[in-house]
């Protein structure tokens, strides 16, 4: 297929790019202190270019590519963060006073912004790195956390609230209690990803500064990438964020187990198996499974007695004149 | 030239060129169909409730007469040993003329979660042991364990020694507190008994969460903007798919058995310290005494090195070899330099202590 017939070519995009380019290159001129929360052209182009093909693709890998696009829009913002940055160095080489203040100042503005949870438009999909663990969190608990409306709700066809009302109010009660304290936590452990995050703004800051050598965007998407690596990884290795993320799972925990409670106190209204009872019954099956393990294992003990005792019969025979058929009339002795 | 050289021009073109090979992979993408992983033909032999056994085709005409059974992690799937062409250590051993059994221990499910360490070792494992041991005639085979496949070969080998002639670790953890051991130290706090409670069986979902937190930037973000690169590539982009789809496909773990590997082994570091207990059983491993082949990776992040080189200071064998793999957890199967290293050294240690 050649690119003229590739309905996923938009040949149109170097000069949408360039278009954008233009208004983009307005945003770095000095004078123009907003250019950190200025619009974002090459990534909101990129979503734009996305939201027209994603349709064409197959439902299994538009997953994937969704992935890949919002990987490549962080490149973009990259690009589009450092503009302003190029447009210094177009006047002066870097290490000069110039440079500096403005290396300064725009990783200044970043900071507050990310400081205050308010990253400038466009930056978000830069700082999806930062986001990645507790996107994936979130994804990861939604297949087995049941949310809050969800809880509340009367499990269709049994009784929840017949009976011992009472009794299920509190169970509400605690499980809205739980689902606050996992709330409560996973804040917690997003102040620690944030502040990761500014950590590795401030190495990239330094190393700009202090000489790395950046040949190219790509070398500076690379460096910002160490830069956050080293500090995601010093933050992990402390005993703080240990602690952090076990007090996450156990609070997701504690809230999925009062949940399960919750089904199952259902599910028995209905004289429904429960979990609980077939947790019992792979109890006893799991007890079952070593007992037979341990038949066999002396099955084959037993198996390797019997040939041993064999061999020691065939050794205490007679020689073999000595075995020769015993003739009628003889004794045996 | 200066230290940062950038200019408005070059850094739009270079957005325009990133962007060019993004469209255009996405021509390639969309053309590229399934990706097919595993190749060395095999057959299945045996099988107990969804574990399977499988015996590859030998690939030369007088194999070495003790095959090797190689026993992975619960932990993602084991085509891994076997991805594709040029790309399998598996196919690698083949050809250097072993004879190569697998065991795929499958995807369990929700009636699966009371498995214990014990089913699967003393169980399913020693199983298929005793299969590959009729089937040849033979008293021992040898073993070969990949990561925690390893710990369980370990923990087999010290239980039933008069079945295996010789062991091969690969990235193997052995002590799980070491100072770089950022997976022990992240789990170290957990509940996991109340996790286990709480879910029955863990998620794969959950434990690809934490191994792609544990260097986020470069797994989740650069990695794929590498790919753009190479992604109108067909060859390329299939490659980088298979490795894709291995790293997703990450069965749930049975709940007994994870609460007693990350309870024992993570939390209590109880291989060296000779505390665990599989069964009713101890695991002594200074019990094992047979030929030992440890092959750990210098770059291992989910296993350091120091994790698995502690095995040397804990067993008894006279013979034991360390090897090691300048590369990552998983380099160690798939790179290039792993297919030309680690099957050659493996026929060679194995066919020097063979005895048929």
């Amino acid at each position: 297929m050649g690119q003229s017939d590739n309905p996923f070519h938009v040949t149109d995009w170097a000069a949408l790019q360039r278009r954008y380019l233009d208004a983009l290159q307005a945003l770095g001129f000095p004078g123009n202190p907003g250019s950190v929360s200025a619009a974002s052209p090459w990534h909101n182009a990129l979503d734009y270019w996305w939201q027209g093909v994603s349709a064409s693709l197959p439902a299994e890998q538009r997953s994937f590519f969704a992935d890949l696009v919002r990987q490549s829009g962080a490149f973009l913002a990259c690009a589009e963060f450092f503009t302003p940055l190029t447009a210094v160095l177009a006047r002066q080489p870097a290490a000069g006073p110039d440079w500096e203040r403005e290396v300064r100042r725009q990783f200044e503005a970043l900071q507050q912004q990310l400081a205050a949870g308010t990253p400038p438009p466009g930056m978000e999909s830069l700082l999806g790195a930062w986001k990645l663990p507790d996107d994936l969190w979130q994804r990861t608990s939604a297949l087995f956390a049941r949310l809050p409306d969800e809880l509340l709700r009367p499990i269709p066809g049994a009784a929840p609230l017949g009976g011992n009302q009472s009794g299920n109010a509190d169970a509400l009660r605690e499980g809205a209690r739980l689902w606050q304290e996992y709330q409560q936590v996973l804040s917690e452990y997003l102040r620690m990803l944030s502040t990761a995050a500014r950590n590795g703004l401030n190495r990239l800051q330094e190393q700009l500064l202090g000489g790395a050598q950046v040949p190219n965007l790509r070398a500076l998407y690379d460096l910002w990438v160490e830069c956050g690596e080293t500090a995601f990884n010093e933050m992990m290795a402390g005993a703080e964020f240990a602690a952090c993320f076990a007090r996450l799972v156990n609070a997701l925990s504690s809230f999925k187990l009062h949940t399960r409670r919750m089904i199952d106190a259902g599910l028995e209204s209905m004289h429904l198996p429960t979990a609980q009872a077939l947790g019992t019954m792979q109890e006893r099956e799991a007890g079952m499974r070593s007992e037979l393990r341990a038949a066999r294992v002396r099955q084959q003990a037993d198996r390797e007695t019997l040939l041993r005792l064999q061999r020691e019969l065939e050794a205490l025979r007679p020689a073999a004149p000595n075995t020769a058929p015993v003739q009628a009339g003889e004794t045996g002795d | 030239m200066p230290p940062v050289a950038l200019d408005p021009e070059s850094v739009a073109q270079e957005v325009l060129a990133f962007n060019t090979r993004l469209a255009r992979g996405l021509s390639t993408f969309t053309q590229l169909g399934d990706v097919q992983v595993g190749v060395s033909p095999r057959t299945s032999v045996h099988r107990q409730d969804k574990v399977v056994l499988y015996h590859y085709d030998p690939q030369v005409p007088d194999p070495l007469a003790v095959p090797v059974l190689i026993c992975y992690a619960l932990v993602n799937r084991p085509y891994m040993a076997d991805l594709q062409e040029g790309r399998s250590l598996i196919q690698g051993m083949l050809k250097q003329g072993l004879d190569v059994y697998l065991i795929d221990w499958g995807y369990p499910d929700a009636g699966d979660q009371s498995l214990t360490l014990d089913d699967y070792i003393n169980g399913y494992l020693d199983r298929c042991v005793d299969f590959i041991r009729a089937k040849h005639g033979l008293a021992r085979i040898n073993l070969l364990g990949i990561c925690q496949g390893g710990t369980f070969s370990l923990c087999y080998t010290a239980l039933h020694q008069d079945k295996v002639q010789n062991l091969i670790t690969t990235v193997t953890p052995v002590d799980f507190h070491t100072p770089r051991d950022l997976l022990s130290h992240l789990v170290r706090q957990v509940d996991v008994d109340l996790m286990v409670r709480a879910f029955g069986n863990t998620p794969g979902e959950l434990l690809n969460w934490i191994f792609l937190t544990l260097k986020p930037f470069r797994l989740m973000g650069q990695k794929y903007v590498d790919f753009v690169d190479s992604m109108d590539d067909p060859e390329k982009a299939r490659n980088f798919l298979r490795m894709e789809k291995w790293i997703f496909d990450s069965p749930d773990q049975a709940g007994a058995a994870f609460l007693q590997f990350l309870r024992d082994f993570y939390q209590a570091n109880g291989l060296v310290k000779g505390t665990v207990r599989i069964g009713d059983q101890p695991i002594d491993l200074l019990a094992i005494t047979v030929p030992v082949l440890n092959i750990f990776a210098r770059d291992d992040h989910l296993v350091p090195p120091d994790a698995s080189k502690a095995l040397g200071g804990c067993i008894s064998s006279s013979d034991y070899t360390e090897l090691e793999f300048p590369g990552g957890h998983i380099g160690i199967y798939v790179s290039a330099r792993a297919q030309e290293m680690l099957p050659p050294a493996i026929a060679a240690w194995l066919a020097d202590r063979v005895q048929a």
